[in-house]
C-alpha cells in the first residue's frame, strides 16, 4: 500500500491537483476541489472579499504608526497634509518651552478659529466646561521654560467627513504662577464635519524655544 | 518689532518650511491673544467674586467646601 497519496478513483481527488509544497485543498463550488497555492512569508489565511473562497493576505495591522517628528520653533508650528488612512490621531507633545511666561498653550484643528471646541477640562485647581475657538491646554496659567511640559492629544475619528470628532487630552505643565507642576485632563468634541488634515500649535504671545511633537496614526 | 513666524511641516512629503506669518495669520493671532486675555480676566473676576462672598460669610474656602460637601 502506498502511504501518503490519495487513491485515484472515479470521483476522487487526483493527487496531481497539488503542484508545490504548501498547496492547500479547498472546494471552489459544491463537489469541486481546487488548489490554493501557498502564500508568502507572514501572510495569513483570510476569506476573500466575495466571501466565496479562502485566500492568503497580509495580517491586519493595528497599533500606532509614527507619522512625523517635528521640533518646536517659531511662533506657531503647523502639521499639514495629515494622511486620512488611520482611525485616530495622537499628538505626543513633550518639553515645550517658550521665550517667556505665557498664557495658554493653544491647539487648533484645521486652523479653525470658530467656536467649535467643546471641552470639559479638569486641572489641579479647577474644573470647567467651555466652548472655545481653540483647545487651551494650560487653562488660566502661565508656563515657560520647563521641559516637563507634556501632553498627549488624542483626536478620534479625525478623517470622518460626516461626523463630529471626540478628543481627549492628558498632560501636565509647569505653572510659573503656581510655581509647580499642574495636572491637566480634558475631554470634549470638535464640532465640525470637516475631516482633519492639519494641527496647529502656538502660544499667542511668545515663540517656541524647544520641544517636540510626535504625530502618530492609530488603527 | 519682529514679525511672528510659522513653521509648517508637511507630514506627507516631509517638507518643512519656516516663514513670516501673513497679515491674516497675524490678525488671527491678535484676535486669539485678546480672547485669551478676556478668558483670564473672567477667571480672575470669578476668583475675586468668590473671595468676596467668603469674606462676607467670614469663612475660609476649605470651610466652604466642607459645608457644600454635605458631610
Amino acid at each position: 500500500m502506498t502511504i501518503g497519496r490519495i487513491p485515484s478513483v472515479e470521483g476522487g481527488i487526483q493527487p496531481t491537483i497539488f503542484d508545490a509544497a504548501g498547496d492547500l485543498l479547498y472546494a471552489s463550488a459544491a463537489d469541486t476541489p481546487a488548489r490554493l497555492a501557498i502564500g508568502t512569508a507572514g501572510q495569513v489565511l483570510k476569506v476573500n472579499s466575495g466571501a466565496t473562497a479562502p485566500e492568503w493576505g497580509a495580517a491586519s495591522s493595528g497599533g500606532m504608526t509614527l507619522i512625523s517628528t517635528t521640533t518646536f520653533s517659531s511662533t506657531a508650528v503647523e502639521l499639514t497634509s495629515i494622511p486620512s488612512t488611520y482611525v485616530n490621531l495622537m499628538a505626543l507633545v513633550t518639553g515645550v518651552t517658550t521665550s517667556g511666561n505665557n498664557d495658554q498653550f493653544t491647539v487648533q484643528l484645521n486652523s479653525d478659529t470658530a467656536n467649535h471646541y467643546f471641552t470639559y477640562s479638569n486641572t489641579t485647581t479647577a474644573n470647567a466646561m467651555a466652548q472655545n475657538t481653540s483647545l487651551y491646554l494650560t487653562p488660566g496659567q502661565k508656563t515657560a521654560g520647563n521641559s516637563n511640559n507634556s501632553w498627549a492629544i488624542n483626536v478620534y475619528n479625525y478623517a470622518q467627513a460626516s461626523a463630529y470628532k471626540p478628543f481627549a487630552v492628558a498632560g501636565h505643565y509647569y505653572s510659573t504662577g503656581g510655581a509647580g507642576l499642574y495636572g491637566y485632563y480634558a475631554s470634549g468634541g470638535y464640532n465640525s464635519t470637516t475631516a482633519i488634515s492639519s494641527l496647529k500649535f502656538y502660544f499667542a504671545g511668545a515663540t517656541f524655544t524647544a520641544g517636540t511633537v510626535y504625530l502618530y496614526g492609530v488603527k | 518689532m519682529s514679525i511672528p513666524t510659522i513653521k509648517i511641516h508637511n507630514v506627507e512629503s516631509g517638507e518643512v518650511i519656516e516663514r513670516d506669518m501673513t497679515e491674516l495669520e497675524i490678525e488671527q493671532l491678535e484676535i486669539e491673544k485678546a480672547k485669551i486675555a478676556a478668558l483670564k480676566e473672567a477667571e480672575e473676576k470669578a476668583i475675586n467674586d468668590k473671595q468676596q462672598i467668603l469674606d462676607k460669610l467670614g469663612i475660609t474656602e476649605d470651610e466652604a467646601k466642607l459645608l457644600l460637601g454635605g458631610i
